[in-house]
This record gives C-alpha cells, structure tokens and sequence, in this order.
C-alpha cells in the first residue's frame, strides 16, 4: 500500500489520472478471466454425455468477442499508462532539477556529483 | 550480434556457452510435463484403468519439473557469473582503452556521453549477458520443441494451434524493421538526458547565481522533452502492432475448438487428443508473448554494445613498447600544420620554432587564435597533420607515450582535483613520493600555509573537484603536483588566469619554483609576467606572425606591441567615484 501512496503523492497534480488507470488494470485483472470460464464450459460440453457441437461453436464465438474486446481494452490502456508514465518522469525530473536549484551549494561539496 | 557477443565476452567464452547449452537442455525438458499429461488423459480416458500407472505418471511429473529448474538454475549461475566477469573485463578494458586514447578524444567529448557508456551501456550488457540471453534462448527453444511435440501428436490441429502465430510473427517482424532507428533515437535521446543532468549538477553554482530556474533553463527542458517525446512517439507507434500480435498469439482457441470440433465430428480427432490442444493451445501462444519484449530488448541491447564497442575500438594515438628516449630536452616545431579529426580545415600552419633547453618560451596573442592547440600538441592530444615536434633530437611520435608523459609537466587552467585528501592529490605527480617529498612539493608551491590552517592538514579531503578549497589554492595544488612530478619540460597554460591579485602573486611565485632550470612553454593572458622570457611567439589565426624579446617586439610596433598597450592601459584602469 505504501508503494501506491508513493507513487500517488509523485503524481501530483495527474494522481486522479494515476488512480483511473490502475483502476483499470485491476478490472482488466478480472476480464482476463472470462476466457478461461468460456474454455471451462467448453470442455464440460464435449464432456458431457450428449455433446452440443452447435453450443461449443456459440461459446467460441462468444470467446472470439471477449478476445477482441480485451486486445481493444488492453491497446486503450496500455497507451495512456505509458503516456502517463513518460509525463511523469518528465515532470518529476524537471521539479528535482528546481528543487536542486534551492538547495545550498554546501549540499553538493558533501555530495560526489554521481 | 553473436560475433560481437564471442568477442565480447573473450575468456568467459566457454561458460557463457555452457549456459546456453543448460538453457537449451531446460526447455527441451520442459515439454516433458505436456507430454506426461497427455499419457494421463489416455490413462484416465481408456476402458481399464491402469491405477500404477496413473501414479507412476504423476509421480514423475514433479521429478521432471525439479530436474528442469535445477539445470535452470546451474544455467542462470553460470550466465550471471560469466556476466559479472565479462562485465568486469570490459570496464578495466574501458578504463586502460581511455588512458590510451589521445587527450584531446576527451575534449570532443562530453562526460556524459562517456559517462553513459562506462555506466548505463555496460549495465545494459548485464541484463543482456546475465538474463536476457538465456531467457531469450528459453523463449525460443521452449515454443520451438512444444511446436514439434503438438506437431508429432496432431499435424491438422498443430497447425490450428500454430496459424494464428505464425500471423502474429510476421506482423512483428514487419514492424522491427523500423524499430533500429527508434532504438538508436531512444538511446541518443537517454545519452543527452545524461549530458544534460552531469552538466546540470555541476553547473548548479553558475545556474544558483544567474537564477536560472529549472523552467528557464532551456537545454535541460529541451532535452528532457526531447526524451520524453522520442519515448511517447515509440509508445504510439509501437502500440498498435503489439496489439495486433497480442490478439492473435493468445488467441490460438478461436481457431483450436473450431478445427477440433470438426474433426471429432468426423472422428479424425480423439477426446483426449482434443483436450490436451485445448489445454496446451494457450499456453503455448503465451509462451510467445515474451518474443515481442525479447526483441526489443535484443535491439536496445545491440545498440548498447555497438556504444560499447566504439570506445573500446576508439582509435588510440600509435604508441611504442620500446623506444627512443630523448638526450636533451628542447622542444623544436618543423612546418607543423594540424586539422581536428574529420575537419579539413587548418587550424595552424607552418609552425616553426625552437625553445632551447632550460629556457622560456611564452605564446601569446588573442583568443582562439591556437596557442593552448600548439602547447598542447607537445604532449601528444592530437597528432600533427604535417611536419614534426621534436623533443631533443627525437620525433615525440618515437617515444613511448608514457615515457613522453613523464617528461612533461602540465598545469591548466581549468583544474581537477580528485574527491581525496590533499596529501593523495599531489602525490599523483609522483605515486611513490615520500611525505616528506610531498610536503616539499607543498611548501614550494606556497601551500603548506593554507595546508596547515586546514583541521585534518594533509589529510583533508577536497571534496568533489575540490569544493572546499578557493580557485587559488587549488592551483597551487596542481603546481605542488607538477613540482613533485620534476619533469624536465613544463607547459603552462594560462595558469593565472581569473585568479585574484593575492593569488596570483602566491601563484607566481609557485611557478617561478616550478620553471626553474626547465623547458618551459607558457600560455599567458597577463602580459607583465613574461616580460622576463627568452623568447615570445605570437600567434594570429593558427599563424606566428612575430618573435623576439619583450623590448624587441614592443618596439617593432605590430601586434604584440597593440597587445602591451591594451594591457598597460587595462592595469590603469579604476572606478571613479
């Protein structure tokens, strides 16, 4: 949790932004799911007495819909995640390289540069 | 790739091999388990079921599994500790490559760009050495020898498992063509952010007293968003083949279930069969899901040791084991002309002139007109275009360069000093000087005083470039240096410059120690301190338009004697109230 808070108070003004898309993940955590349910029930299927054929191609269907749907999800998200991410980094390098302009020149002779 | 790779890793050769190999080993034994789960599923799916059987199967699943990772990891040992070596091998290669290479590659350039390399590129080769490569070897072999069992079992539903991969692959491999160019973009772009961070920090003084915030200052910014925009563009344009190579490698079921269901249907395919490629199908289009980061990784890391590589092939100044060793220490210039590298353009021509031994030479004239290329083309920075420098009777090219070194004292104006104790700084002229030689070096170069005010004395440490010391005294350390050096020739370039006037008089007499009885060449911007030399030559657009003696050259009323004006009359100088 402490690792969250970090990167939340890091974000700063974008931390809401930060929050959206984890949340996202998390719910992505859950969809990637429902092709292992559909693949459940297929293998139920031919397990069953009486096999449906006609109901293991519905819920392949139904799997190709849930594939396209979580590539669209994932794409969508993967993009804002690493925007955020490269803007992030840009802002924070940008508030260390003023905060460095604060500090006293006595902070750097104690310091090596690297 | 390879090729540099064996090159690379030069001793460690063989274990670095030996691990490919325990990785190959490994992912041959990881297709054991499908294999096993398909002997169960018939087991448990024939009409008499051979209970011993089962167990045995099962059983062993778990040996084959311990088996596997213990090759696995006796592999990751072994790339891990052929890394750290080669690692090792290749930053001590760096560090000798770099003391060989002529002083003025330092010059052209920046630390950061260096640094990045010594630093950031090399760590890349561990990643690459120590996991990448036999996780990359794994994510190859692994697909590679589960395709060949899928293919053994079922070739109609092998291909169904695999179509969609092989669709995914060729997307990819379109896409990589043009993934060199943003890799070497990228790099470029991280090396800059470097530069700019180094240059940023140390700078911070000059950035604190013009009150340069972080917003106003323009090449950081720049840079910085440089950074950023080169990462977000690759982000944008990888993003959507990724997708699309993701779709279809965890897709494999849109295609297995169909192909498998007709082919029950038509009795061609088993249950059992049918459940193990609906088992294995996904799995086995994950296991390429890692190809895509390998092959990124692979580029940025090709690109890091091509970086590397350049340094430590960065061509050093021809350099003897053996070689001659000059009688007499005069410096003498023939016809010498000289160019920077890939520059064809002159920037000095036809130098000629002769500084006899234990005598003073100065060079003066305006700025950027080739004093500091001439004094600093004694001690071998660059090699001349044309003609030659001779130290005695001897071209400096004949010596050894270390034996050229020894003869020569240098002291800048822009002074290093190392983040140690003041006693370890000056003795860096002569590593095996006695304390008591150091202390004389010390008291001759007007530092024992300040030295002796300090709490820890000698043994205070400067901090980093020597921080807690003033511009003079820390001249007056670099003088100490040279002094314990004793080499027989001293160049001095512009020593006193931007140093106060009680510095400077310290400073003054410092040098006056220091050039006693030697060859000196001095590049001097205060003109009242060499009026005293035996020789001055001076210097206008890479060219010695007039030599002679202080009262000659005034006299002749050319450009030293405008000089002399300008300079007695700037020592005139005051602020009316």
């Amino acid at each position: 949790m402490g690792m969250f808070r970090e990167s939340f108070f890091l974000a700063g003004n974008n931390k809401n932004r930060l929050k959206f898309i984890f949340s996202l993940m998390a719910l992505r955590g859950i969809v990637k799911i429902l092709p292992l349910l559909i693949l459940y029930l297929v293998v139920l299927e031919l397990l069953s007495a009486r096999v449906d054929l006609g109901k293991i191609l519905v819920l392949t269907a139904i799997l190709a819909t849930a594939f396209f749907v979580i590539n669209i999800w994932d794409h969508y998200l993967a993009l804002s995640a690493m925007k955020l991410g490269h803007k992030l980094s840009y802002d924070i390098r940008i508030s260390l390289s003023d905060k460095l302009r604060k500090l006293s020149l006595g902070f750097f002779s104690r310091r090596p540069t690297g | 790739m390879l090729r540099d790779l064996i090159r690379l890793a030069g001793k460690r050769k063989a274990k670095l091999i030996s691990s490919c190999f325990l990785s190959i080993i490994s992912s041959g034994l990881s297709v054991i388990p499908f294999l096993l789960i398909y002997q169960l599923l018939l087991l448990l799916f024939s009409s008499n079921t051979n209970q011993e059987n089962t167990w045995f199967l099962v059983a062993l699943l778990p040996f084959v599994y311990t088996i596997m990772y213990i090759v696995l990891i006796y592999a990751y040992d072994l790339s891990h500790r052929a890394a750290y070596e080669i690692l090792y091998d290749v930053r001590i290669e760096l560090g000798q490559r770099m003391t060989k290479l002529p002083l003025g590659y330092f010059n052209e350039k920046n630390t950061g760009e260096t640094e990045t390399i010594m630093n950031e590129n090399v760590e890349r080769l561990e990643f690459f050495l120590a996991h990448h490569l036999p996780e990359t070897i794994t994510t190859i072999f692994v697909p590679g020898f589960l395709a060949a069992l899928l293919f053994a079992l079922d070739w109609w539903m092998a291909m169904a498992s695999t179509s969609l991969i092989i669709i995914a692959l060729v997307i990819i491999l379109l896409n990589a063509r043009k993934w060199q160019g943003m890799v070497d973009k990228f790099l470029t772009a991280q090396s800059r952010v470097n530069s700019t961070i180094v240059e940023y920090t140390q700078g911070i003084a000059a950035i604190k007293a013009f009150n340069q915030t972080a917003e106003s200052f323009g090449k950081y910014r720049k840079n910085m968003a440089m950074w950023r925009n080169t990462l977000v563009k690759w982000s944008k344009e990888t993003a959507l083949p990724f997708t699309l190579y993701q779709a279809f490698i965890t897709s494999p079921l849109v295609v297995i279930i169909p192909v498998g269901v007709w082919l029950y249907r038509h009795e061609t395919l088993t249950l059992e069969m049918f459940l193990l490629f609906l088992l294995v199908g996904p799995i086995f289009g994950n296991l390429f899901m890692r190809i895509y980061q390998f092959l990124r990784y692979w580029l940025e890391e090709k690109e890091c040791m091509d970086r590397v590589n350049k340094l430590r092939y960065a061509k050093v100044l021809p350099d003897y084991e053996e070689g001659r060793s000059p009688s007499r220490f005069d410096i003498t210039f023939r016809d010498v002309s000289f160019s920077y590298d890939g520059d064809e353009k002159n920037v000095l021509h036809g130098i000629n002139f002769h500084v006899p031994q234990g005598t003073m030479c100065a060079l003066v004239g305006p700025s950027g007109t080739g004093k500091t290329t001439i004094a600093r083309l004694v001690p071998r920075f660059w090699d001349v275009k044309n003609g030659e420098i001779l130290i005695g009777e001897c071209n400096i090219k004949d010596f050894p360069l270390e034996r050229l070194l020894s003869c020569i004292s240098l002291v800048f104006q822009e002074i290093y000093l190392f983040n140690d104790t003041i006693l370890k700084n000056i003795r860096l002229g002569k590593p095996e000087a006695t304390e008591e030689e150091v202390k004389a070096a010390a008291c001759a170069a007007r530092c024992d005083e300040f030295i002796e005010k300090l709490p820890d004395g000698y043994n205070t440490l400067v901090g980093e470039r020597g921080l807690g010391l003033s511009a003079g005294e820390k001249q007056r350390i670099c003088i100490a240096r040279a002094l314990l050096k004793d080499a027989p020739i001293v160049i001095l370039d512009e020593a006193t410059a931007f140093i106060d006037p009680e510095n400077e008089k310290l400073i003054q007499e410092a040098v006056n120690n220091l050039v006693k009885d030697r060859t000196v060449l001095v590049i001097a911007h205060m003109l009242s301190t060499i009026t005293n030399v035996d020789q001055i030559l001076v210097v206008e657009k890479g060219r010695i338009v007039e030599r002679g003696k202080h009262k000659e050259l005034v006299k002749e009323g050319g450009l030293f004697s405008r000089m002399w004006e300008a300079h007695i009359s700037a020592l005139g100088w005051g602020i009316r109230s």
